[in-house]
């Protein structure tokens, strides 16, 4: 910042802070000048009227820059001396200017007291003024003081205000803070209870997803497994019941051919007998069994070919003993080939001998 | 014929069988078979091969032939009728022997084992299956082919029977001939087939009652000595030929039996006045009398676990057979078939019991101990002195034909039936317990 602005501002601090005792200072110092210039007046020597109107223009612009209205009081009462100096100034004539000028005399003896009477009142007035004035500093002084210490206190309880004001602000603050903390503290605590519920949630979506994918694969496949199932019970039931319609449609073929059959079995079954004795009789004339032995038992089973002859054989457990086994075995080695059936139907490839001998 | 035979091996079978494994039950046909040939079995032992430095004379095949022959469960082949004569299974032309009917043969051949004695192999060979059954070999000693050749009928008959052969087994009899104007009495040890007799006691007065001790190691048997009007009891030893006189009580001193174990005699005494049966301990020499009875207790036969003891009683007024603990106690009569039954001996496995039955002459009875069925198996009329074979299928037994006996044998079925060629007058044979 300049200088000169500093010392500008300074000034106008200092004008502000002491205007009134400034204002003052100036007024009282017109109204010495003032009281000069009619002293002189009277004294006879005419200064020029000039200087009259400059005293006016002087006390307007007083009136001009009076103080605020309280302090004015004293201003307005100066006013009227001012006009009676202006009246006795009109008459020059010589003669009743003798009596006159007596008469003034006596007047301005008259005048002189008063103006003593009122010089000293002015002195009294002015004292009083002064003191009032003083009063009136000391007044203002102490208003100024007052106004000071409440404006220090003013301030002070501003400040305190502002403290206050900064300390609940700060408070205010450090709750935000807290407050945001917390805030931050709950938002990220939702956050990650977000993020775990989301991720549970997600899991559980997964899991119920994969659940019903699962369940969707699992009935998928129920269905089509059962479509399977049903397709060939349907495929089962349609050929049963094609079956069953080719069967009804035979009937009557089949009932012929089954008494004809049963008849042929019948016969079958006397040639089995027989081919089953032809055989019984052949291999008992070919088993030797061992003396003395009991308890004989068992069975073979012989595989054989058309003709008789005895592709293979098995014993289905012992007989007994090594021994008869060894018979049982050379029964059947020494009946190949088996004796030929009496006709091809009769014919079993496979045969069971029950050795139950007595 | 023979390609289709040749296919018997049990490699071949084994497909056949998955293949029957896959046929449906109800296909097969069912055949009963409820009996078979009780015949022997028809077998042909092939001369065996010989190295030319075997020297010993014996004919292995005739000695098995006659073994097998005897038992009565075989039928072999004679040797003419053979076609031909195979030293090996190699050797052998199935379709020759399937055209005499024979179902197994027996091929063998003798060599030195080089130690002095012989090798003897042999395979047992069925002829429908076209192959062997069995191939064996057997040591011998320089003189002992003929055992050896016990030994292959013993392996055959067990192979066909399911039985201990008892071609090794030896018996003792007496014979009594008479010399120098008087009988002499021999008791008599031979193979079973008579062979190899030796005479272990001789005496011009009567010898009886042989019996075997369970080792086969010893006789016991009783000798008269009628100057002094006495019999004794006597234990000799076949090895050392030593003889030990047991008992020489007045009266009677007979009848003895060994007990299983060796260790005791069964036997009878009448020093107290009656026949009764007694045990004799051959450690403390002491005596036990088993039955106290008015009649005659005689014959007593050792069960083989050694529990009791059977023997011949008249105390129901005809001989009958009785058994008692072999401690004593309470005898318990078991036979009531027939005018009379006495001279009872056990089998080896316990289960029957081989007698004289007296009816209409005497005949030898098999008494089956669980059934209590009574099967006569001789024919008689004066047969005797019966024992079991060690295999307990064959029975031994004296037939009494005008002045003199022979042995004989029984299979227990009563079916088969052999005589034993013993010169002269033979009786009372005992059949030792071993034999294989």
């Amino acid at each position: 910042m300049p200088k000169t602005a500093t010392s500008v501002a300074e000034l106008r601090h200092l004008w502000r802070d002491n205007r009134g005792p400034i204002l003052w200072a100036v007024g009282l110092h017109l109204l010495l000048i003032l009281l000069l210039v009619f002293s002189i007046h009277f004294g006879g020597i005419v200064q020029g009227g000039s200087e009259q109107p400059e005293v006016v223009e002087a006390v307007m612009v007083t009136g001009a820059g009076s103080p605020p209205p309280r302090e004015s009081a004293p201003l307005t009462d100066e006013p009227p001396p001012e006009p009676e100096p202006e009246t006795p100034q009109q008459d020059a004539e010589a003669e009743a200017k003798q009596q006159e000028a007596e008469a003034r005399a006596e007047e301005e003896a008259k005048a002189q007291a008063e103006a003593e009477r009122q010089a000293q009142e002015e002195a009294r007035r002015k004292a009083e003024a002064e003191a009032e004035a003083e009063r009136r500093a000391e007044a203002k002084r102490k208003a100024e003081e007052e106004a000071r210490r409440k404006a220090e206190a003013e301030a002070e309880r501003k400040a305190e205000a502002e403290a206050k004001r900064k300390a609940e602000e700060e408070a205010e603050r450090q709750a935000e803070a807290e407050a945001r903390r917390k805030a931050e503290a709950e938002a990220e605590r939702k956050a990650e209870a977000e993020a775990r519920r989301k991720a549970e949630e997600e899991a559980r979506r997964k899991a119920e997803a994969e659940a019903k994918r699962k369940a969707e694969e699992e009935a998928r496949r129920k269905a089509e497994a059962e479509a399977e199932a049903k397709r060939k019970a349907e495929a089962e039931a349609r050929r049963r019941r094609e079956a069953e319609a080719a069967a009804r449609r035979q009937s009557v073929q089949d009932a012929l051919a089954e008494e004809s059959s049963a008849r042929q079995r019948a016969a079958n079954q006397a040639a089995v007998d027989e081919y089953a004795s032809l055989i019984k009789n052949h291999v008992e004339s070919n088993w030797r069994r061992p003396a003395g032995v009991e308890d004989i038992s068992c069975r073979v089973r012989v595989e054989q070919l058309p003709g008789g002859q005895i592709a293979g054989y098995e014993l289905l457990g012992s007989c007994g003993s090594d021994a008869v086994d060894l018979s049982v075995e050379q029964a059947i080695a020494k009946s190949d080939p088996l004796p030929r059936p009496p006709s091809r139907e009769v014919f079993q490839r496979e045969i069971i001998f029950n050795f139950e001998p007595d | 014929m023979i390609e289709r035979l040749v296919a018997w091996s049990r490699l071949t079978v084994i497909p056949a069988l998955m293949l029957l494994a896959a046929m449906p039950a109800q296909a097969a046909l069912e055949v009963e078979i409820t009996q078979g040939v009780s015949g022997a079995q028809p077998i042909a032992i092939v001369p065996f091969a010989r190295d030319a430095s075997v020297t010993g004379d014996t004919d292995i095949a005739e000695v098995v032939d006659a073994d097998l022959e005897r038992s009565g469960l075989f039928e072999p082949l004679a040797r003419d009728a053979m076609l031909e004569t195979p030293g090996s299974v190699r050797e052998v032309d199935y379709a020759n022997w399937r055209s005499v009917e024979v179902d197994n043969v027996v091929v063998g051949r003798v060599s030195p084992d080089g130690r002095g004695g012989y090798r003897v192999s042999f395979d047992i060979i069925d002829v429908y299956k076209g192959r062997s059954i069995g191939g064996y070999e057997i040591s011998a000693s320089e003189g002992g082919l003929r055992d050896a050749a016990h030994a292959v009928a013993n392996r055959i008959y067990e192979q066909f029977t399911g039985n201990k052969g008892y071609f090794l087994s030896r018996i003792a009899y007496v014979a009594v001939a008479q010399e120098n104007n008087g009988p002499t009495y021999r008791l008599v040890v031979a193979d079973y087939d008579g062979h190899n007799p030796q005479t272990i006691a001789r005496s011009r007065e009567p010898i009886l009652s042989p019996a075997w001790h369970p080792a086969g190691t010893k006789l016991a048997y009783v000798a008269f000595d009628l100057q002094r009007g006495r019999s004794s009891l006597r234990i000799q030893d076949l090895g050392t030929g030593e003889v030990k006189e047991v008992s020489s009580r007045p009266g009677i001193n007979g009848a003895p039996a060994w007990s299983p174990n060796g260790n005791k005699l069964a036997m009878t005494l009448s020093y107290r006045g009656n026949p009764d049966i007694y045990t004799y301990d051959l450690a403390d020499e002491q005596v036990r009398q088993i039955t106290r009875n008015g009649a005659i207790d005689t014959e007593p036969s050792w069960s083989p676990d050694g529990s009791h003891i059977v023997f011949t009683s008249d105390r129901g007024g005809k001989p009958q057979v009785y058994r008692v603990r072999s401690g004593g106690g309470n005898a318990e009569r078991l036979t009531f078939d027939g005018e009379s039954n006495q001279r009872p001996s056990y089998s080896p496995d316990g289960e029957k019991i081989v007698m004289v039955q007296g009816g209409n002459g005497y005949r030898i009875a098999v008494l089956d101990l669980e059934t209590n069925n009574v099967r006569v198996v001789s024919d008689g009329p004066l047969d005797e002195g019966a024992s079991f074979a060690p295999n307990g299928q064959v029975i031994i037994y004296a037939r009494q034909q005008g002045n003199s006996a022979e042995l004989a044998t029984v299979s227990v079925d009563g079916r088969i039936r052999n005589r034993l060629r013993q010169p002269g007058d033979v009786r009372e044979p005992a059949w030792s317990p071993a034999g294989y």
